[in-house]
């Protein structure tokens, strides 16, 4: 079975800074996987270098996406191969309408495949559905995308996104950040719903309490740019037990 | 945005960049190059104009003769030769006409193409349309269905001949013969523009819409267009122009007025596109217009949209009086540049009456080699008692090598008239790219949407019917301005 | 307006050569700026014309104005001019670290100086011409007493061209007052600040010129890198007063905040003039502008921001406000921005009106008199922009000055 995704030794550096320092981890099709750390281990670099982002520059090892190296590939081109990244921090675009945003990214994938543009009224139908399980209502959705959204709604509306834009490989950054319990429930199931085996996720917290409710099939702690420790989903509980302290030193 | 990928792939493959570059050949008739008093003349002449109409342009081409050239805004303007060019042209079969089955079909070819289809079974619904071609107006649509309602819309010679109290009653009441450079220059040699009346108390049942068209070598356009809503009426009225692409600049000296009288509305929307030129500068149309509206009657309203997207240099200010007490201005404004195009473009807001508001949204974006200079004064008079005024003024920069340009004009002689200015500069974020980039969207699309959010505000006073072609327009007009 | 017209007497001035002879030529091919002039637009000096004046040149001694006692008061060492020249007593024993020559004497600084502001501008062409004093300060080191130039003078047909050329080496520090109380008829100091690499200067400047002084200043500021200037100026004199300020960054990293508050009264004409030219990459300028305007006074502000290709990380920042007291008062504003560069965060804001209704009812109804009201409401739309100030010795010879304009607004 090829690997859904393969990080195999990778290093990574923000401006001269390097960040991850020889980071390989293997995701097969359908696994979640989460990644823990203390902040500044290098979290949402990772997120950002798989996304493809400027200014994340790769300087060792490489990405796979089902065998193939994303390396040369832009951001876009990644997304539209299958990679979602649910964003920390999710990015306002004043007067971008939340249905043309939507419809544009689910167009630039039917353009690539050859297939006929989403037909606009279906497109109304289905994203109304799905917004619904997510407790999203018409009038979020006629807003601009993330301008005025609350905390939870922008979360919210990431799951949305990965919900129409149906990705192989979805790397959740921080997801729980700014989540009151309720705000968090509803976006886990959201996330619970998309679990399939031809999916992977790879999801990145600081904090074990995500994991109570996106339970993952492996848990790896990342710490100085490094994974230090990987295991199943108890090694969580150890964190949240003896916190860092002691994986920090471990290098 | 997938619309506007398919859109500019299609341009592309039609016709090279710009999508109306083509030429129509077509027989013309076309008055001596260059321009003094008997050129004045034999416009005059050859549009069977009255007596008066002549002395007017003779009035405003000696004035002409003793004005300069306006130098105060940020446009590098090369010099004009005013005798290499032609001030008249009009195309050879064009006659009066009855009904369009006796136009040219080359000219209805050529609007089909631009996409502005005159003929009866394909024309746009419910958009009544005065086509001008080059000097003359060659076709006007729905003319029946108006006059029923007691509009009137025809081209402006035809007014000058048929109702010639209320020209000489309007014409050069809101920009006087003498108000500046090109507008003197206009009043004398205007070949051609749309006329429209809407009485007392008639909602205009339908959109009107004029589309410019110039098609000779070396021609000047200057067309004239007059908009007279009576009390309680009300009407939204629609500008396209376009130009082939030609190597040499094209004049383009247009003049628009507009008198709203008590409790009358005018929405008066442009979508400009003529040849900006090509990517290295070569061509393209000088734009430069006076537009300029007065609401002369309390509570009266005029509201001016512009999507302008083209020209080589545009210079125009559309204006608004505000004399009637409680009247209300509108100013909302696109520009965008690209290559080595450059715009200075704004508005002024004369507040005089009591009451009076304004609103004024512009939004700049500059990319390529671009100039894109917002201009605008806001002036409160003593009289303008508890006036009003709101101006936001936003500027986009796509590339490192464009100007963005924000100079606002206020002068305040009321205490009781608040304005209130805001503008802001800056570039899109990388944070915006990259979040859309992750959702699988194409650069130049993701850039295409961001702009169009950018221009919302705007967008959504036009006309529906021409909204998606301006964002259409604004997705093509930003090709090659980024990566 | 032709230069001919006003002073006549620049016999004095035709024997100078190099820097001075030229700005003098200039001065006389262009005089006043005419009413085309688009700089000039909202400040027109017809009033100069017609008007002689002639330029002191010999020092007169005459009792001590209110800016002696403000510098007395936070410790300062006093310059003194009198209709524009320098007490020569002030020259010598300056404190330590400062150390003041004459200007005539180094065709460098004075080319340098003209440099600093735009060419052929008439108050610079003008004040080298004429020049009733020209003074270098130079600046080493951290200097802790404040320096106060202190403007006085008298006679209608007086004017008066001083001219200051501070210059803060690298690494300096200067607090720098500067007092403007004079009668003459014309007041036109020409100055020039230049802040060299991580020097910092504090600078305030209060201008309460006699009500029928035209007062024209024009100061040209360099910023080197990382150096900056907190600056403020408090207009409240003149019949006509414009100070105009030009600021070029020159290296990168440094901060200018450029504030000032205008008032006028009675037929008064206050022009605030700013010009910030960002000509490097990551220097930021904010400006704080207010102005309240009664009477039949007028007000001008015109900032423009420039900020030139490649200058990427700027921060320009405006914000002007105006407050207009009465129905005779006009106010007048050009805030510009001129980007030639993308990655910029570059913001202005006007807002002109009058004294919120809402609030002076809310006041009167807790039976505060109305006059006393509207001072306090008045205080409050200036009280921000002085807080702005870091120097807390040099804020507190400025808010005196205020509240004595509004004392007078409560007995009128």
């Amino acid at each position: 079975m090829t690997a859904l995704l393969e990080i195999r030794d990778l290093h990574a550096s923000v401006g001269d800074k390097p960040i991850l320092k020889g980071i390989s981890l293997t995701i097969n099709p359908g696994e979640v996987h989460a990644i823990m750390g203390p902040n500044g281990s290098g979290k949402s670099t990772m997120s950002y270098v798989l996304a493809g982002r400027d200014g994340y520059e790769v300087t060792g090892g490489d990405i796979l996406m089902n065998g193939v190296s994303m390396l040369e590939m832009e951001p876009d081109e990644r997304a539209r191969a299958g990679m979602f990244l649910a964003f920390q921090y999710p990015v306002e675009l004043p007067g971008v309408g939340g249905m043309s945003f939507l419809r544009a990214a689910v167009n630039a994938r039917h353009i690539e495949a050859g297939e006929d543009e989403v037909d606009q009224l279906g497109f109304v139908k289905l994203v109304r559905g799905k917004a619904r399980d997510l407790g999203i209502d018409d009038a979020m959705l006629k807003r601009a995308v993330n301008v005025g959204f609350s905390g939870g709604e922008k979360k919210r509306y990431e799951i949305l996104q990965m919900a129409l834009l149906e990705p192989t490989m979805a790397v959740l950054d921080e997801t729980d950040s700014g989540l009151d319990v309720d705000a968090l429930r509803i976006v886990s199931e959201g996330v619970n719903l998309l679990r399939d085996p031809g999916r992977s996720m790879l999801v990145i917290t600081h904090y074990q309490r995500l994991l109570d409710h996106i339970v993952p099939d492996y848990v790896h702690i990342l710490a100085g740019g490094k994974i230090r420790k990987s295991g199943s989903k108890e090694l969580a509980l150890e964190v949240e037990e003896s916190g860092y302290a002691g994986i920090d030193d471990a290098a | 945005m997938a619309a506007t990928t398919e859109t500019i792939e299609q341009v592309k493959e039609a016709t090279g960049t710009y999508k109306y570059g083509f030429v129509t050949d077509i027989e013309s008739d076309k008055a001596p190059k260059g321009l003094n008093e008997d050129i004045v003349r034999f416009i005059s002449a050859r549009k069977e104009e009255p007596e008066w109409m002549l002395e007017w342009r003779l009035k405003a081409y000696r004035r002409w003769l003793t004005m300069e050239s306006p130098d105060w805004a940020k446009l590098d303007i090369p010099p004009i030769d005013y005798q290499d060019s032609y001030y008249y042209s009009a195309p050879k079969t064009v006659k009066k006409l009855d009904s369009l089955d006796e136009v040219d079909p080359e000219l209805l070819a050529t609007y089909e193409k631009l996409g502005i289809p005159l003929n009866e079974q394909k024309r746009l619904a419910n958009v009544a349309v005065d086509a001008v071609f080059d000097s003359v107006s060659v076709a006007t649509t729905f003319r029946e269905e108006l006059s029923k309602a007691g509009v009137i819309f025809c081209p402006i010679s035809e007014a000058i001949r048929d109702y010639p109290e209320l020209v000489q009653r309007y014409m050069g009441l809101v920009v006087p013969v003498g108000d500046n450079y090109f507008a003197a220059l206009n009043s004398a040699v205007f070949t051609d523009g749309s006329f429209v009346y809407i009485p007392k108390g008639v909602r205009c049942p339908m959109e009107l819409s004029t589309y410019f068209r110039i098609n000779e070598q070396n021609t000047g356009q200057f067309e004239r267009t007059l908009i007279i809503a009576e009390d309680e009426a009300y009407v939204s009225y629609l500008e396209g122009c376009t130009a082939p692409q030609r190597d040499e600049n094209q004049l383009h000296a247009a003049v628009v007025e507009l008198v709203a009288m008590t409790d009358a509305e005018i929405k008066y929307s442009t979508v400009q596109n003529w040849y900006p030129g090509d990517e290295n500068g070569k061509g393209g149309i000088y734009n430069f217009v006076t537009k300029r509206g007065v609401c002369r009657g309390d509570r009266a309203k005029i509201s001016w949209t512009q999507v302008e997207t083209g020209s080589a240099i545009t210079w125009k200010y559309p204006s608004c009086v505000l004399r009637g007490k409680d009247s209300v201005g509108e100013f909302y404004s696109v520009a965008l540049t690209n290559n080595h195009q450059q715009a200075d473009t704004g508005t002024k807001m004369i507040h005089i009456g009591e009451g009076s508001r304004s609103t004024i949204i512009s939004k700049g974006i500059s990319a390529g080699l671009s100039q894109n200079c917002y201009r605008g004064l806001v002036h409160m008079q003593p009289t303008a008692e508890n006036a009003r005024n709101f101006t936001q003024c936003d500027s986009l920069l796509i590339g490192d090598k464009c100007g963005a340009h924000t100079v606002p004009y206020i002068v305040s002689r009321n205490p009781s008239a608040k304005i209130e200015h805001e503008a802001t500069t800056s570039r899109i974020s990388e944070d915006q790219m990259f979040y859309c980039l992750q959702r699988g969207i194409g650069e130049e699309d993701a850039v295409s949407l961001i702009v169009n959010g950018f221009c919302k505000e705007v967008m959504k006073e036009l006309p529906m019917e021409f909204v998606v072609e301006a964002q259409k327009l604004i997705g093509i007009s930003l090709e090659g301005s980024v990566g | 307006m032709p230069a001919s017209m006003t002073l006549p007497d620049l016999a004095s001035a035709t024997a100078n050569s190099g820097v001075r002879s030229s700005a003098l030529a200039n001065w006389q091919a262009t005089g006043w700026p005419g009413p085309r002039v688009e700089s000039w637009r909202f400040t027109k000096l017809a009033l100069l014309e017609g008007k002689t004046f002639a330029p002191a040149h010999d020092f007169a001694d005459q009792p001590a104005g209110a800016g002696m006692d403000a510098a007395e008061s936070i410790g300062a060492h006093v310059l003194r001019f009198v209709n524009g020249v320098v007490d020569p007593s002030d020259i010598e024993n300056a404190p330590e670290g400062v150390n003041i020559s004459a200007l005539a004497a180094d065709e460098d600084a004075m080319s340098h100086l003209r440099q600093m502001v735009p060419p052929a501008h008439p108050v610079s062409d003008l004040s080298l011409a004429v020049m009733s004093a020209g003074i270098i300060i130079d600046i080493k080191g951290r200097v802790d007493m404040p320096l106060m130039l202190s403007f006085e003078g008298d006679g209608a047909t007086t004017s008066a061209h001083p001219v200051v050329f501070v210059r803060l080496f690298e690494g300096s520090y200067l607090q720098l007052a500067e007092w403007h109380a004079s009668t003459a008829g014309l007041s036109a100091p020409l100055t020039g600040i230049d802040i060299a690499a991580g020097a910092r200067l504090e600078q305030v400047k209060v201008q309460t010129d006699g009500q029928a002084t035209t007062h024209l200043a024009a100061t040209g500021v360099t910023l080197g890198a990382g150096a900056s200037i907190d600056g403020f100026s408090l207009s409240t004199g003149g019949r006509l007063a414009r100070l105009e300020t030009h600021v070029c960054f020159a290296g990168e990293g440094a901060d200018c905040n450029l504030s000032a508050i205008y008032m006028g009264r009675g037929e008064q004409h206050q022009d605030i003039t700013t010009y910030m030219d960002h000509a490097v990459p990551n220097c930021t300028s904010n400006q704080i502008i207010r102005g309240v305007l009664d009477d039949r006074s007028r007000g001008v502000y015109q900032g423009r921001v420039h900020v030139a290709p490649d200058a990427q990380k700027t921060d320009g920042q405006q914000m002007a406000r105006a407050l207009l007291l009465s129905r005779k008062a006009e106010v007048d504003a050009k805030p510009e921005l001129e980007i030639y560069a993308d990655d910029v965060v570059c913001a202005h804001g006007a807002t002109v009106g009058e004294l919120d209704a809402t609030q002076l009812f809310y006041l009167t109804s807790r039976g505060i008199p109305k006059d006393v009201a509207r001072a306090m409401l008045i205080e409050a739309f200036l009280i921000d922009t002085i807080e702005t100030i870091s120097n807390e010795t040099l804020a507190a010879i400025l808010r005196p000055v205020a509240q004595a304009w509004m004392a007078e607004q409560e007995t009128l």
